[in-house]
């Protein structure tokens, strides 16, 4: 009568060893014998295979795993199939024909056991824990020969081939958890899900593998650097346990290794080691392993052994003979490590769309970023506002060193095109990237972009709204001017600057009123062109639209900052009059109502203030405007003291 | 990318390189050293001509007879026969001389036996056996024949002086050859006796009988070989039909191989026949004549074919 033992053999078995989880070993990624919570340190695409020999008593050579495996975000994918886990028994059955009274002809059986492929599947909760299971299916093949009659005129024996497939799925969950890159847990069960394809006839059981459940667990450590100690116990008394010590070489990760393993049904109690020596690099990774036995492996066995103790893992039993496994492993990356990430990242300046060129050289963000490597990095920063940015606007190159951080500024380029005059909300993605050309990371951020009338309050920034309205007060002015031609032609040239502008200013002033800036809460500035079309306008306004007129005849105009004292500021104009200091008697006699200052060229000329806010006529703006500035300015000493500030259009 | 194309051209036509080039791995082979898988048989076929029922072929279902090649044939036989679990015992001796230069040939030419000779008197355990014709009854191009070759020598219980088959013991044979031939005589050792057990289960209609025979395990005679005559009854006769010897180790169980019970015609048989044979096997020389004696211990169990 046919009777089993329970035994069990090391289910956590596989061609490499057991090895460390810790700091991405990818040769673990074709195992799902030591690793059927299926994790990998993988990034993209992985393609692994094991080749090797057996040393039997023919020696061979199999094909033993071929792996597929992907990450796509947090979700890890594997496939492996797996044509050199095989194991076959050849036996006679005890039945025999016998011919002619003397020749025997005896009838062999063959059972096959064959693990053909898997998948395996982990989802990443977080950079320390991860959980995923492995289902692999397997074939057992009961080839056993019988004797047919075949009963006609004459009676004789056939020998008759049966075959029966007993095909059945395992599958496996785990847990594994990296509290630290020197330590690591791990948590997976044996043999938790089994079920059979077809209904198994009783007469095969006793020759199935065996499915014994339990629970495996996983140590690594890394108590100094480049040392792993790893332990894996299974609650069937078994065990695995090894080390491996690596080194840098070649621009690669160089381990030696070795595990050892016992299981309840093996002698002696250490049935074997599993020696390793792999090289890593990003891309690619191969490692050679041997599995060696202390026990002869090239004796004979008997069928009563063979019934008794059963077939509980395919590739390691009282039966498997040494090996000398090749494994290689691809990791085809499309997508490049991480180098570089993003700490943090701040809007510096909201968005004043007018102020367009400012932000080419001012950084409206900032971002600090580390350098994930262990050497120095080139950043390259970018930014896109939605809204404004069609494509991502590079900003200046930073150089980062090994695991340091850095501050890296953010510039935009706005487009003359932008008119939207309302205030609104929206984002600005941040981009980092290295010299690789893929982005290493991104950061969302919300920013304001006001309307285009809108306006910082720095006076220096004015010139933005004098510039934009270029040429419509370039028609505008030539239109004025080209009315008094011919007394502009006949007067010298030297005066004809100053009665220029005095022509220009009494003809807009006629139709214009000052108002108060309407939008108390934020400066609003109108364009040139705004202000004519409204007929009235602030101090800025009219400033803008003054210098603006002058500055499109190629008058050179200045802005006099007016600094808020008690909270109240005022903007109005120097006019450059081309005239040197000693032709000043031709326009005034009055010393106090003009101003020596150094043109663009460095050469001392005659300034003249005007008030753009009065609109009477030129004449009393110039007084008004000489009185301001000589009391604010000059008297009350403002230009030294910084009250005063004189901000030159271009 | 295109780089990693070039890498997946070359990985792919590697492995498929290695996958061309791999074996299977060795397969371990198992010795059969006992009966972990059940006892161990040889099936021998013993009737070829399936539509001769009445060819003498060396066998009959009970075992008794067993000619074997050799001029002279003796069988000292302990025969049980069970039918309706009524069990009916017998003893018979039998010798039987064959004058090979004298064969018996079918119509067809082929040979059907060979004549036989009275040489003098034949006794066992000092009792005379009876000479009585020899019959041969064949089949011979559709037309039963019956042939009468000469004469052989029984003992059984129902002679004039009864023989009874002593198992485990000795019966002694004396050949008084005629015309002052010289007196030929040996002890001839008996086997234990076979008894003999058949569960059969299933039924012909779906091809699934199952025969268990079990035996009684020989105390004194131990690692030696049984036989198991695997025969047939003609439907509505009482003749028998032997088909499959197989032999088998003499340690008391086997499961007849299925397809040997259920690939029968079953239409033209309505009733197995079971024969443990347990027999010890000798060869003597008589004056240059090759003698074998049979000293079998039989059990016959008929059954119907359920």
């Amino acid at each position: 009568m046919i009777e089993t033992i329970n035994i069990s053999a090391q289910s956590s078995f596989g061609l490499s060893g057991y090895w460390s989880p810790l700091e991405g070993n990818s040769t673990l990624m074709n195992s799902y014998e030591a690793n059927p919570e299926n994790y990998s340190s993988l990034k993209d695409w992985g393609l692994s295979f094991s080749y090797g020999g057996e040393f039997s008593s023919t020696p061979t050579s199999s094909l033993y795993i071929i792996s597929l495996s992907k990450q796509i975000g947090r979700h890890f994918f594997s496939v492996r199939y797996t044509p050199g886990y095989q194991k076959d028994f050849i036996f006679n059955n005890g039945q025999s024909i016998l011919i002619r009274d003397s020749t025997s002809q005896a009838l062999d059986s063959k059972f096959s056991y064959k693990e053909l492929f898997g998948f395996g599947y982990s989802y990443k909760f977080s950079e320390k824990v991860s959980a995923g299971f492995s289902l692999r299916y397997f074939r057992q093949e009961f080839d056993q020969e019988s004797v047919e009659p075949v009963f006609s005129d004459t009676l004789y024996l056939n020998r008759v081939s049966k075959i029966d497939n007993v095909n059945f799925w395992r599958g496996d969950f785990g847990l594994i958890y990296i509290p630290s890159k020197n330590f690591s847990l791990s948590l997976s069960t044996i043999n938790l899900l089994n079920f059979n394809e077809s209904a198994v006839d009783s007469t095969l059981s006793p020759y199935e593998i065996k499915k014994y459940k339990g629970v495996a667990f996983g140590l690594s450590v890394s108590p100094v650097e480049n040392l792993d100690y790893n332990l894996v116990y299974e609650t069937t008394n078994a065990l695995q346990t090894g080390f491996d010590i690596s080194f840098d070489l070649f621009g690669g990760k160089a381990r030696v290794g070795v595990t050892a393993f016992h299981d309840n049904y093996q002698n002696p109690f250490i049935a074997g080691i599993i020696p390793i020596l792999s090289f890593n690099t990003d891309f690619f990774g191969i490692s050679l392993s041997g599995i060696q036995y202390f026990s002869n492996r090239n004796i004979q066995h008997t069928f009563d052994e063979f019934i008794n103790n059963g077939l509980d893992n395919i590739i390691n039993n009282r039966y498997s003979y040494d090996k000398a496994i090749l494994t290689v492993t691809f990791a085809l990356n499309t997508i490049a490590e991480k180098e570089v990430q993003f700490l943090d990242a701040n809007i510096v300046r909201d968005i004043y769309p007018t102020l367009s060129d400012n932000y080419i050289n001012s950084p409206f963000a900032t971002a600090k970023v580390i350098n994930l490597t262990n050497s120095t990095i080139t950043v390259k920063p970018s930014s896109k506002i939605e809204g404004i940015n069609e494509d991502r606007i590079e900003s200046p190159v930073v150089k980062v060193g090994p695991k340091d951080t850095a501050d890296v500024s953010f510039y935009t380029i706005i487009p003359q095109s932008y008119d939207k005059k309302k205030t609104g909300m929206s984002f600005v993605n941040f981009y980092i990237a290295t010299n690789k050309g893929q982005l290493d990371d991104q950061i969302q951020k919300p920013i304001v972009i006001n309307g285009i009338n809108s306006w910082d309050g720095k006076v220096i920034n004015l010139r933005y709204f004098i510039k934009r309205d270029y040429q419509f007060s370039m028609d505008y002015s030539k239109q004025i001017l080209s009315r008094y031609k011919s007394e502009l032609d006949t007067m010298a040239y030297s005066i004809s600057i100053f009665y220029k502008a005095k022509i220009l200013f009494n003809k807009f002033v006629k139709d214009l009123v000052y108002t108060a800036n309407p939008t108390a809460a934020q400066d609003y500035v109108q364009f040139p062109s705004e202000t004519l079309k409204l007929k009235g306008g602030n101090c800025d306004d009219l400033s803008v639209l003054y210098s603006s007129l002058l500055e499109s005849v190629g008058i050179q105009t200045a802005l006099v900052d007016y600094k808020p004292q008690n909270g109240i500021g005022h903007v109005n104009l120097l006019i450059d009059t081309q005239l040197s200091p000693e032709q000043a008697r031709l326009i005034t006699d009055n010393d106090n109502k003009y101003f020596i200052r150094k043109n663009e060229l460095g050469v001392d000329e005659v300034w003249i203030p005007v008030e753009t806010t009065s609109l009477t006529d030129f004449d009393k703006a110039w007084q008004l405007g000489a009185e301001k500035f000589n009391q604010d300015a000059l008297d009350n000493l403002g230009l030294a003291k910084g009250n005063v500030e004189i901000v030159d259009v271009y | 990318m295109k780089i990693v194309k070039s890498y997946i051209v070359v990985i792919f036509f590697g492995l498929s390189l290695l996958i061309i080039g791999c074996d299977n791995p060795a397969p371990t082979e198992l010795i059969q050293d006992n009966s972990a898988q059940g006892n161990p048989v040889q099936v021998q076929v013993l009737t070829k001509d399936t539509s001769n029922e009445y060819y003498s072929n060396g066998y009959d279902t009970t075992g008794v007879t067993n000619y074997s090649d050799s001029s002279d044939v003796i069988t000292v036989s302990g025969v049980k026969v069970t039918v309706n679990n009524v069990t009916t015992s017998s003893s018979l001796a039998q010798a039987v001389f064959f004058d090979k230069s004298h064969p018996i040939h079918s119509s067809t030419g082929s040979i059907m036996g060979y004549m036989t000779t009275a040489p003098g008197n034949v006794l066992f355990n000092n009792q005379r056996a009876a000479k009585v014709l020899y019959h041969l009854r064949f089949n011979d191009r559709g037309y039963h024949r019956d042939t009468v070759l000469g004469y052989d020598y029984i003992l059984s219980q129902h002679s004039a002086t009864p023989f009874n088959f002593i198992y485990g013991s000795d019966i002694t044979f004396q050949l008084d050859q005629m015309n002052g031939g010289m007196q030929y005589s040996f002890n001839i050792p008996t086997p234990e006796e076979i008894t003999g057990k058949v569960k059969l289960t299933g039924k012909k209609a779906n091809r699934s009988l199952n025969a268990e025979l079990q035996w009684n395990v020989p105390i004194l005679s131990k690692n030696k070989v049984a036989e198991i005559i695997l025969g047939v009854m003609v439907k509505g006769t009482n003749t028998s039909f032997p088909l499959y010897k197989l032999s088998v180790n003499d340690n008391g169980d086997i499961t007849v191989p299925p397809k040997l019970l259920n690939e029968l015609p079953f239409n033209r048989y309505d009733r197995f026949v079971f024969t443990f044979v347990r027999q010890f096997i000798f060869h003597h020389n008589r004056q240059g004549n090759d003698l074998t004696v049979f000293s079998q211990s039989i059990h016959s169990i008929i059954l119907n074919i359920p």
